[in-house]
């Protein structure tokens, strides 16, 4: 019998179910059309019917359905059709209705009573917070100072477009809307190569992936859609997996082969590997002649000098090793190799992302079936009427249009505020946590606590935040499970498509969406601003994808709604090679291996290896401390979920078994770790799976505030599991951030997350 | 296996080649059976082998094997504990008198006290699901479709298909149970009860 479920739903809802209890799963007749999808209550055993929409717990963004019983929302599943998640989502996404129904969920405006961070808060009407801060943002007005108000979001499609929509018609430039701390080094290598923010790797025909500090099984921009697919390859092409990481995730540790490199180092192996590729004559000679802007001849002679043998002094690496995968990468076409925070996240990122695009490109990968393709996806259009986006000087806003980023990376801004070369007047932050996620989280802790830098700060969140408990007002956010939003994640597909989110329930108490939110506050501004903020919030999104002409044909908003997704159907097989007709989107139009912009801030033009200093000279009982995100959670959002934070609520020290048997230590014993910047105590995890130089740690625990669960602490509520908290013995573990100093890759600007040297003593 | 002719017999395959260890199964299993924090009936074990740096970490998932000659039914003095034609191992929450004769004499530990009911509970493949013609919610959630659930008595069902082409394990055979939750390339260690938990 064919696989049941999914595909075939029964007919006739409840007397299909009559039909088919006791009888074969499957029997019944089979609807061929995927949605909606159905669900049923355990003890009822009440049908339920999915409303489809999208998961915003990661930038994955898969399409989901969320099933309610009497209105309240009790389970969420994959949606089948969706091109990306293809009916699945991970143990995030299921967990989802932890958030929305937090005990601990902020549900009305709040108002500081007492100093900042002391924790006194009076509940406000909107009326009375909307008010106060047009008030502050009016006295910016007069100032003619708009340019002080500073709002930070998270990189998604419609946030971004509502934050600048309003940024723009009130004035301001900085608006910061670039994904989380880091990951500037990556965009910037991929814009300036090749135009594009990332890239999709096709792996589901590869033969052979190649990972570099990347852990996809556990945590990636597209997590379980890449992961799986590999999986996929795996199993049905026979593709081979090798990783390049320091630590055993749970990706290196199923991989045909690991490979243990020095932190840092993975560029030079890279360049071996192109120089092997190079001299053994496997390139792709057309494609380096005719789609990128260096000759074979020049780039043969400058890898000449990254010779295996350095790269397995510099590295650690066998250059027999290197050789091998170098060899076996550039014969089993189609192959891809794929980055990961593990390089990007250095200070030498930006060169290190430009290496393995190099490797990519002279394997003649580049969006190849089975390769290293574009991001096909659609962009929103800014509906009428458009501001005039007459923008004010700025000290974190690019305004050159040669400037491959928007702003300053977060790293820069926070660095800009503290010196007070950015003057904030007031300082808006939606769903974001700069507190507890930027390095040195104490230094920026007293940064927000401070009222001369940061004289009003208001947060838009549904938890009581780290970054939220120093606000001075605290604004509900509706979660993603009760707002609409348009997204267009990256297609896997190769066909772009749009997933929608719209709401499962009604927000909960007064929270309101980001729309509505922004929507008051134009409002009261006055009607100069407040007209781009006159229609709903639907009409707002239906507006904004109107310039898609077969989506508006199929129904637009309406035809989201009903399915959760929608691309076009009739097209033929997706091309790749689109590079073949378009080019590129670079100054050049070609793949820019040598690029001219980098050569013109003054860094080298070439992809190289940087070496970064401090982790190069490593002197006795030193480490290179290396965070980590796990797969159950998200960088910071999911601490407060019961559903997750009984997986993992506490993150020992990952050490070599070598190092610990060399300072006498067993597991569960206590260290002391020290950095530059500071000290913190926590247990040790004694593994073999990790490099002898290097000590790791899983992020997001450690939390002091968002709530009692992500403090590993029970209380009691009206939901009887808060009260069952077994591990308040275990602790919630620490934050790592506390030790890790600002380090900023030369180049992109972002955070070097794991450039931090550390001292390891018992205690 | 007993033959029960035209019967249903459910089974479920877990692929280990596909297992990433996403703990997907054992979150959307709590959330589907309202299961309280404490305790699980699907959950994920993972164990690291080797020696630096050539070390490899296998998983395995491990839920209620649904035996064909469960103990724990035999063991149960109020006959809460029963099994269903199609083989689904079943408590019944009105007969439990949570005494733990169960718990002790699984070999495979799967049973649990829920701590808010006080009475013994246990992956039932979601049957709730399956008379409903869905697949257990593990089984539904899996992204890389690791786990196979269906019909073991009909030879066209995707789960016979593939414990007839491949070499498939069982948890702790010795104990004559026959468990009908299968492994393919499940590593030897790993299945061992004594392997640390990493």
């Amino acid at each position: 019998m064919a696989r049941f479920s999914r595909r075939t739903i029964l007919k006739g809802g409840l007397a299909g179910l009559a039909l088919s209890i006791g009888a074969k799963i499957g029997m019944g007749s089979v609807i061929e059309k995927l949605t909606p999808r159905i669900n049923i209550a355990r003890t009822s055993r009440r049908m339920r019917n999915g409303i489809p929409t999208t998961c915003s717990n990661c930038p994955a963004e898969c399409g989901i359905y969320g099933f309610t019983d009497y209105g309240r929302l009790v389970k969420i599943e994959g949606v089948d059709g969706n091109p990306n998640n293809m009916g699945k989502t991970c143990s995030k996404g299921e967990a989802g209705l932890d958030m929305l129904y937090d005990e601990e969920r902020i549900l009305t405006p709040l108002k500081r009573t007492g100093t900042r961070g002391e924790g006194k808060w009076k509940s406000i009407s909107w009326k009375e917070a909307i008010e106060e801060i047009a008030s502050r943002l009016r006295d910016l007005e007069v100032n003619e100072a708009q340019e002080q108000l500073v709002f930070e979001c998270e990189a998604s499609l419609t946030t971004e477009l509502i934050v600048k929509r309003f940024m723009k018609a009130y004035g301001s430039p900085n608006a910061i809307t670039h994904s989380k701390y880091g990951n500037e080094n990556k965009m910037m290598a991929q814009r300036l190569t090749w135009g594009e923010g990332l890239e999709v790797p096709d792996v589901e025909h590869s033969k052979y992936i190649l990972l570099f500090g990347a852990n996809p099984y556990e945590s990636h921009t597209f997590f379980i859609n890449l992961a799986k697919r590999i999986v996929t390859a795996r199993t049905e092409n026979f593709a081979k997996l090798v990783t390049f990481d320091v630590r055993m995730t749970q990706t290196s540790g199923k991989s045909d082969e690991w490979y243990p490199v020095k932190p840092g180092t993975d560029a030079v192996v890279v360049l071996a590997m192109c120089d092997v590729i190079m001299r053994e004559g496997m390139a792709d000679i057309n494609f380096i002649e005719n789609y990128t802007n260096v000759s074979a001849e020049m780039l043969a002679r400058y890898l000449s000098e990254y010779t295996p043998e350095m790269a397995e002094q510099i590295s650690g690496i066998p250059a027999i090793d290197v050789i091998k995968v170098a060899r076996e990468f550039a014969t089993s076409k189609p192959s891809v190799a794929i980055s990961g925070g593990g390089i990007t996240k250095h200070r030498n990122g930006v060169y290190s992302e430009r290496c393995i695009m190099l490797l990519n490109a002279i394997t003649g990968n580049i969006d190849a079936k089975g390769g290293y393709c574009v991001p096909r996806r659609f962009a929103l259009q800014e509906p009428e009427p458009q501001p005039s986006g007459l923008v004010k000087g700025s000290q974190i806003y690019y305004q050159d249009n040669d400037s491959v980023l928007e702003h300053a990376s977060r790293g820069e801004v926070i660095d800009a505020i503290k010196n007070g070369r950015q003057k904030i007047g007031v300082y808006i932050s939606y769903e974001h946590n700069p507190v507890y996620s930027s390095p040195d989280c104490e230094g920026t802790s007293l940064l927000f606590k401070d009222e001369d830098t940061i004289p009003f700060f208001v947060a838009i969140d549904s938890f009581m935040t780290e970054t939220a408990a120093l606000a001075d007002i605290v604004l509900p956010s509706a979660t993603y499970l009760e707002r609409s939003e348009l997204f267009s994640p990256p297609s896997f597909s190769m066909e772009p498509f749009i997933s929608y989110s719209q709401p499962v329930i009604k927000p909960l108490g007064e929270s309101k969406s980001i729309f509505n939110i922004v929507k008051d506050v134009s409002k009261k501004l006055g009607p100069d601003i407040g007209k781009y903020f006159k229609m709903s919030e639907d009409n707002y999104l239906q507006a904004s994808i109107s310039h898609i002409k077969k989506l508006s044909e199929a129904g637009g908003i309406y035809s989201l709604m009903e399915h959760g997704y929608w691309f076009d159907t009739k097209k033929e097989q997706p091309p790749y090679k689109l590079f073949e007709k378009k080019g590129f989107n670079t100054p050049s139009g070609k793949f820019e291996i040598y690029s001219e912009r980098l050569r013109e801030k003054g860094h080298n033009p070439m992809p190289t290896y940087m070496p970064i200093e401090e982790l190069s000279v490593k002197e006795e009982n030193t480490f290179v401390l290396v965070p980590f995100k796990t797969n159950v959670h998200t960088a910071d959002r999911t601490a407060n979920s019961i559903l997750l934070s009984e997986i993992l609520h506490n993150n020992p020290l990952w050490i070599n078994a070598s190092i610990a048997r060399k300072y006498d230590l067993r597991d569960g014993d206590k260290v002391e770790v020290v950095s530059k910047l500071g000290r913190i105590e926590t247990e040790v995890n004694i593994t073999q799976g990790i490099h002898p130089g290097v000590v790791a740690i899983a992020t997001n625990c450690g939390h002091w505030q968002f709530g009692h669960i992500a403090q590993a602490k029970g209380f009691k509520s009206s939901d009887p599991q808060t009260s069952l908290v077994w591990w308040e013995k275990e602790g919630n573990g620490i934050h790592i951030n506390r030790i890790i100093p600002t380090s900023m890759d030369t180049v992109g600007r972002g955070q070097g997350w794991m450039d931090t040297v550390v001292e390891i003593r018992k205690i | 296996m007993k033959d029960k002719k035209n019967k249903v017999r459910y089974g479920m395959v877990i692929d280990l080649r596909k297992c990433m260890g996403c703990n997907t199964c054992s979150v959307s299993c709590k959330v589907e059976n309202d299961v309280p924090p404490g305790v699980f009936r699907s959950w994920v074990k993972v164990v690291e082998k080797g020696t630096y740096p050539n070390v490899r970490r296998s998983f395995l998932p491990i839920l209620c094997n649904n035996c064909e000659n469960p103990i724990c039914l035999q063991n149960c003095p109020v006959n809460a504990t029963w099994q269903r034609e199609d083989g689904i191992v079943i408590v019944d929450p009105h007969r439990c008198i949570g005494c733990k004769y169960c718990i002790a004499s699984c070999p495979y530990n799967v049973r649990h006290i829920n701590p808010i009911m006080k009475i013994v509970q246990k992956c039932t493949f979601c049957h709730h699901r399956v008379d409903a013609g869905l697949q257990p919610a593990c089984v539904e959630s899996c992204p890389p479709g690791a786990r196979i659930f269906g019909d073991l008595n009909d030879p066209d069902s995707e789960i016979s298909k593939l414990l007839a082409e491949n070499a498939t394990q069982v948890l702790k055979p010795e104990m004559g149970t026959d468990p009908r939750v299968f492994y393919i390339a499940a590593d030897k260690d790993a299945m061992d009860p004594f392997a640390v938990n990493s």
